[in-house]
C-alpha cells in the first residue's frame, strides 16, 4: 500500500539533493569554507547513493522488509534536512565574521593541541553557541564576533566533536572517559532503586524518578564532559563565561524538573564541577574568586539548593566526571592548561575576564579596540568598526 | 521511557540550543540503529553468507549492550535507554538482549524473536527521531 507513495517520495528526496549542490556558491568565498563544502558534497553523494539502494535493491523491496525501509527512508530525509538548513544556509551566506572566527578556531586547535580538524564556523546561530557534530560546523549569534566574554564556549562545542566521532583511535580515550562515567552513572541509579525498592513512602514515584534522572545524564554527563573539556584546556576563562551565561539567561541553578526533558544539567552542577577541576589544576585564587561570586550571583537570584538536587547531581559523580575527563584530555595528547600557559587566544579570553572584574569601567573600550585589531589582522579589508 | 513518563514531558526551557549536545548522542545511536537495520535487511537476503554475517553481528551489537564493562558511549547510552524501554514492550528487559543473543549465536531467529529484534529496532529509531527533534529545538 505504501510502496507507491515511497517510491515517489524517494525519488522527490533525491532531486532536492541535487537541486541543494546548485546553492553552494562556486568559486568558495573563502578557503575556510572549502573543507564544509566538499564535506556536504559527498553527504549529498552519499545520500543520494542511499535513495537509489532503498529505490532499487532486491532485498529491501521485498514486502516483510518495508519497516526497515521506511526507517531508513526517514533517518536519511532528517540528514538532508539538516545539511539543507545548516551547512548549506552557511555555506550560501558566508561573510567576513565568519571568515574572522575561522581563523580563532584555527589558532585554537593549533593552541590545544586539538587532535581533529578544526570545524568551520558561521554566525547564523537563530540562537546561543551550537556545534553541528555531522557536519563539522559550529555556529555562533550574529554579533558574537564583536565581543570576547561569551567566546570561551568555543572550547565547549569543538569538544563535542571529540564525543561523537566514530572510529578514530585518537579520541578513544576521552571516548572511554564519558563510557566510564556513564556507567557510575547506571550503577548509581541501579543502587538507588534498590534502596528505593527497602523503602516505606511513594516508591514508585521514586522508581519513576530514578529512571528519568538515568535518562538525563545520558545528555548530562555529555555536557559535563564538554565544560571539564573547556576547563581543562582554557581555564578559569570558561567558568566565567558560564557564570556570565547564567547570570544572563539562567534560570534557578538548582532547579530540576521532573515533568520536562531537561537536556542541561542544573546550572550549579555544572559550575560545582568546574570548581572541583579548577582546583585540581591548582587555580586557587581564581577557585576562590568565582566561588565568592558565584555564591552571590544565587543569593541574588534567590535559589536555594533543594534535596532533588543532590539527588539528581551526587558530588561523588560529579568528583568522577572531574577524574575521568582529566585522564581522557591528557590521553588524548591535548595540552592541559596551568598558571603558566601562554597562547594567543588562551590569553586573550582569561585577561578579558581579569581585566572585565579589575577595572569595568575600562572594559568596553578595551574590547571594542581589541577586536578591531584582531580582524584587522584577520583580514586587511575589515575594518571592524561597530 | 515509559510511555506514561513520556506523555508528561513537555518541551523545557531551553537557554542554549541543544544541536552539539544532542548531536553527539545522535551520532552514536544513528551508527547503532543503521547497523542493526542493515543486519535485520541482511538476515533476509538469499545468500547464506550474506545472512550468517547479519546473523553475527546482530550478536554483536546485543552482547555489546548487555557488557557491564563497556566503556564506549553508544553502548552506554543505547544499554540505558532499552533498559527503561524494553520492559514495557516485551517485559523481559536487558536480559531479552542476552537470550537473543544467544540464540543468534547458535541459529536464525524464530518469527517470535524476529519480532522481539524487530521491537528493539523500532524504539532505537524512535529515540533517534526524538533526539533529532531535540537536536532542532523541537523536542
Amino acid at each position: 500500500m505504501i510502496e507507491p507513495y515511497l517510491e515517489v517520495a524517494i525519488r522527490q528526496a533525491q532531486e532536492r539533493a541535487k537541486l541543494l549542490k546548485t546553492k553552494m556558491p562556486q568559486p568558495s568565498r573563502a578557503t575556510e569554507f572549502v573543507a564544509l563544502q566538499q564535506l556536504c558534497e559527498n553527504r549529498i553523494d552519499e545520500i543520494i547513493r542511499l535513495l537509489d539502494y532503498l529505490l532499487n535493491d532486491t532485498t529491501i523491496l521485498s514486502k516483510e522488509l518495508i519497516k526497515e525501509r521506511i526507517r531508513i527512508f526517514r533517518r536519511t530525509i532528517g540528514e538532508l534536512s539538516q545539511l539543507e538548513t545548516s551547512a548549506i544556509t552557511a555555506l550560501n551566506r558566508v561573510h567576513d565574521d565568519d571568515i574572522f572566527l575561522n581563523k580563532l578556531i584555527f589558532q585554537i586547535h593549533k593552541e590545544i593541541n586539538f587532535p581533529l580538524s578544526p570545524p568551520t564556523v558561521t554566525c547564523l546561530s537563530r540562537d546561543y553557541f551550537s556545534i553541528n557534530p555531522a557536519l563539522h560546523l559550529l555556529e555562533v549569534p550574529l554579533a558574537e564576533s564583536e565581543f570576547l566574554l561569551h567566546l570561551p564556549d568555543l572550547y565547549h562545542e569543538i569538544a563535542h566533536l571529540l564525543i561523537a566521532t566514530t572510529n578514530n583511535p585518537k579520541v578513544e580515550s576521552l571516548q572511554q572517559a564519558l563510557g566510564k562515567l556513564l556507567f557510575e552513572v547506571a550503577k548509581h541509579f541501579d543502587k538507588e532503586r534498590m534502596i528505593n525498592l527497602r523503602a516505606t513512602g511513594p516508591t514508585e514515584y521514586f522508581s519513576h524518578v530514578f529512571d528519568l534522572l538515568e535518562r538525563f545524564w545520558i545528555p548530562w554527563a555529555t555536557e559535563i564532559c564538554c565544560d571539564l573539556f573547556a576547563v581543562f584546556t582554557l581555564g578559569p576563562a570558561y567558568a566565567w563565561s558560564h557564570f556570565h551565561l547564567t547570570a544572563a539567561h539562567g534560570g534557578d541553578p538548582y532547579d530540576i524538573r521532573l515533568n520536562s526533558f531537561m537536556s542541561h544539567p542544573p546550572d550549579h552542577a555544572r559550575m560545582e564541577t568546574m570548581l572541583i577541576a579548577l582546583d585540581l589544576l591548582n587555580f586557587r585564587s581564581q577557585v576562590t574568586d568565582i566561588k565568592e561570586k558565584w555564591e552571590a550571583l544565587v543569593k541574588s537570584i534567590g535559589a536555594e539548593q533543594t534535596p532533588i538536587y543532590r539527588r539528581a547531581c551526587p558530588s561523588q559523580l560529579l568528583q568522577q566526571a572531574v577524574a575521568y575527563t582529566l585522564d581522557g584530555v591528557k590521553n588524548i595528547g591535548c595540552y592541559v592548561v596551568s598558571e603558566t600557559t601562554t597562547g594567543m587566544v588562551h590569553d586573550l579570553l582569561n585577561n578579558a575576564w581579569q581585566k572585565f572584574w579589575v577595572v569595568p569601567d575600562q572594559y568596553p573600550t578595551w574590547e571594542r579596540e581589541t577586536i578591531n585589531t584582531l580582524k584587522q589582522m584577520a583580514n586587511p579589508r575589515t575594518l571592524g568598526q561597530r | 521511557m515509559p510511555s506514561r513518563m513520556r506523555t508528561r514531558l513537555k518541551l523545557e526551557r531551553r537557554k542554549m540550543t541543544d544541536t552539539g549536545l544532542y548531536g553527539s548522542v545522535y551520532e552514536h545511536l544513528r551508527t547503532y540503529a543503521d547497523r542493526l537495520d542493515r543486519s535485520l535487511i541482511g538476515l533476509r537476503n538469499p545468500d547464506s553468507n550474506i545472512v550468517k554475517h547479519a546473523r553475527m553481528e546482530i550478536a554483536h551489537l546485543l552482547r555489546e549492550v548487555i557488557d557491564g564493562n563497556s566503556t564506549n558511549p553508544a553502548t552506554r547510552f543505547v544499554s540505558i535507554i532499552l533498559k527503561q524501554d524494553l520492559p514495557p514492550v516485551t517485559g523481559k528487559g536487558l536480559p531479552l538482549c542476552e537470550s537473543l543473543a544467544n540464540t543468534l549465536e547458535q541459529r536464525l531467529p524464530d518469527l517470535n524473536e524476529l519480532n522481539q529484534l524487530e521491537q528493539i529496532a523500532i524504539i532505537l529509531d524512535k529515540e533517534c527521531a526524538s533526539t533529532l527533534a531535540r537536536m532542532k529545538g523541537r523536542g
